[in-house]
């Protein structure tokens, strides 16, 4: 799992990788949480909540961002950041989730949007999938 | 490979103001025009906010030219400090190029007190004012509302405030648009939206939102300034917020959208956070009326901290603090209907204003009477510890920019770098011994937020000055900064 970030002069720009799909978008999960509150999820020890998420999208880069923006609207609804994530179906247009969120004080950071812009999955020499990740704060 | 804007590609139209031609890249539509200082210019070729502005002026019915201000800097999508306007009604509207915080904007209010009647309570001031006014970053604001409450927001706007005891009735005439967009229509905020919104108003967010309190260090045009009721020395409070989590998910909701539709209109476009759709389209009009919406909630929020702001005043002067009155409210976020002259013919379009300001000139019936014969005052803030301006908006801004001017200092360091720049605690510090409070949820905002991490504002409004867009009115100086 790797999650490097980047610079970028208006936001916050990560880019991480993955072994599989599924494992990219676990990492661009924990990456998108590491801002909302850094290291929360190496420390959670319980869940609180549960939630069914249903993600339809254009394509695979797409497909993550909406997942990713899908997840922190139910941070924000919820006050959980939801650091575990289960796919009951995974395929390249569309996914079916639980995710299992922890109850929190208060945000590091703000995370106004998960935005398109840059955002490519491709598969790197490595064999591995990676993709860049811009955040408006 | 995209050819990057480089300094032979561009031309010089005056000291102030470039062009990109057409000519740069076969889609354009358009050229691309930047007002700025050579100075500026030679900073922003660096980053690709240049590039941005040229797939910009690829956009369906964009009209005369797609232009940036002198704080401009890289976005996503739409360069922040951009300006577009498309034709009414069969060009397109972009959430893009209003940005995820629709309506973010600035409020100034003009104190009765001077410097030297508050010198020694600063301190109690910014604590009172960081306890009235919440982040609302963790468990929301002071203001649960119901559903209900929530619709009557979207569609009153600021007058809600007002009719709930948060302000007075004169507070709505020194708002833009009387603090409410005609447009709106809560049917087409999603459920998911006005749930973030229901208990986030009064409340400033994290990111480069503030409430400071400054005081007036110069003035520039003491006719202007005694209409904008500013003098010397002068205590005024300037608040800069949006329309928090619902603007943020009314804009994700429909960008979104406007992907999946995009090819029902044959759009193609360079990049997806220009996704866009006919404004006169069904998709078109409810994201309008959905962003009219989260405007007015907006509007109301900075009404309402405005309430919070005048409660910790009075908690700290009594009633000899007087009252802080509305000097102006100006959107920096936002797409409006407005008239222009183009090609000498005067047309409806649609402007898209993303990190601009509007800098109407004086005889505008938009701006409110006593402002009338002066012009619309124009509020830049710039970054913490520096200063900030009062302008006062021209006719030349409506030949040139579509009635617009900048709306900052312009960010040029990414936040992580600021952060690996900055210590915090020793900015903290060094603010204070030149008279300035600050009161911040984290050092990491403050290091974020560090004079170092934006561009000089007064070179920016120097610009903006000189190529008579906007005219210098009053400068701020800070004595309290407060943060999320």
């Amino acid at each position: 799992m790797i999650i490097e970030h980047l610079s970028h002069t208006a936001d916050e720009a990560i880019k991480v990788e993955g072994f599989g799909l599924d494992d990219l978008f676990r990492n661009a999960l924990k990456g998108m949480n590491n801002i909302l509150k850094k290291g929360f999820c190496d420390t959670v020890k319980r869940f609180d909540c549960q939630m069914q998420i249903e993600v339809e999208s254009t394509s695979k880069t797409c497909l993550l961002i909406d997942f990713l923006s899908e997840i922190l609207t139910l941070s924000y609804v919820q006050k959980a950041i939801f650091c575990g994530v289960y796919f009951s179906h995974f395929s390249k247009n569309k996914l079916v989730a639980t995710v299992y969120g922890t109850w929190f004080d208060q945000f590091e950071e703000e995370i106004k949007a998960i935005t398109y812009h840059e955002a490519h999955i491709r598969r790197t020499e490595k064999g591995l999938w990676e993709t860049c990740i811009i955040f408006d704060v | 490979m995209m050819q990057k804007v480089a300094k032979e590609h561009i031309i010089k139209l005056e000291d102030y103001f470039w062009e990109i031609p057409k000519s740069f890249r076969a889609d354009m539509l358009v050229p691309a025009q930047i007002l700025a200082f050579e100075e500026l210019l030679d900073d922003i070729i660096e980053d690709r906010s240049l590039n941005q502005l040229v797939n910009v002026a690829t956009l369906p019915g964009i009209k005369k030219a797609a232009l940036v201000m002198p704080d401009v800097h890289e976005g996503y999508g739409f360069p922040i400090g951009g300006v577009a306007a498309t034709s009414h009604p069969d060009g397109v509207i972009s959430p893009g190029g209003i940005g995820y915080d629709i309506n973010c904007g600035v409020r100034l209010l003009r104190s009765e007190l001077q410097l030297e009647d508050i010198r020694e309570q600063l301190g109690p001031l910014s604590k009172e004012l960081y306890e009235q006014i919440p982040s609302g970053m963790g468990q929301g604001g002071n203001i649960r509302l119901s559903l209900e409450e929530l619709d009557q927001v979207l569609s009153q706007g600021a007058a809600w405030a007002i009719e709930n005891n948060y302000g007075i009735e004169e507070d709505l005439k020194f708002t833009e648009n009387k603090g409410k967009m005609e447009f709106s229509d809560e049917q087409f905020v999603s459920v998911m939206a006005k749930n973030r919104g229901s208990d986030q108003l009064g409340t400033i967010g994290s990111g480069n939102h503030f409430v400071e309190v400054d005081y007036v260090s110069e003035i520039y045009d003491q006719e202007v300034a005694r209409a904008f009721g500013l003098e010397k020395g002068q205590i005024v409070v300037l608040i800069h917020t949006g329309s928090r989590g619902l603007g943020h998910q009314v804009a994700t909701d429909y960008i979104r959208k406007m992907m999946s539709a995009m090819a029902d209109y044959d759009i193609k476009l360079r990049d997806r956070e220009l996704a866009c759709v006919p404004f006169n389209s069904e998709e078109g009009q409810e994201y309008f009326k959905a962003m009219c919406a989260a405007a007015n909630y907006a509007w109301c929020n900075r009404q309402i901290i405005t309430w919070e702001v005048r409660k910790a005043w009075e908690n700290v002067f009594g009633k000899k603090g007087g009252f802080l009155k509305v000097l102006y409210d100006v959107a920096h976020n936002i797409a409006k209907i407005e008239e222009h002259t183009i090609a000498g013919k005067e047309q409806k379009v649609i402007v898209h204003r993303k990190g601009a300001t509007r800098a109407f000139g004086p005889g505008s019936r938009e701006l409110p009477e006593a402002y009338r014969d002066f012009g619309q005052p124009v509020i830049i803030p710039g970054s913490m510890g520096t200063c900030s301006y009062v302008l006062a908006g021209s006719h030349r801004s409506k030949e040139i920019t579509f009635g617009s001017c900048c709306h900052g200092a312009g960010r040029r360091l990414s936040r992580r770098e600021a952060k690996r720049q900055v210590n915090a605690p020793n900015l903290k510090e060094e603010l204070q011994e030149r008279g300035i409070h600050i009161k911040a949820g984290s050092f990491r905002g403050i290091a974020e937020e560090a004079p170092v991490a934006y561009k000089d504002v007064n070179m920016v409004v120097e610009t903006v000055h000189t190529s008579g867009v906007a005219k210098k009115v009053a400068k701020l100086n800070p004595v309290a900064v407060i943060k999320g």
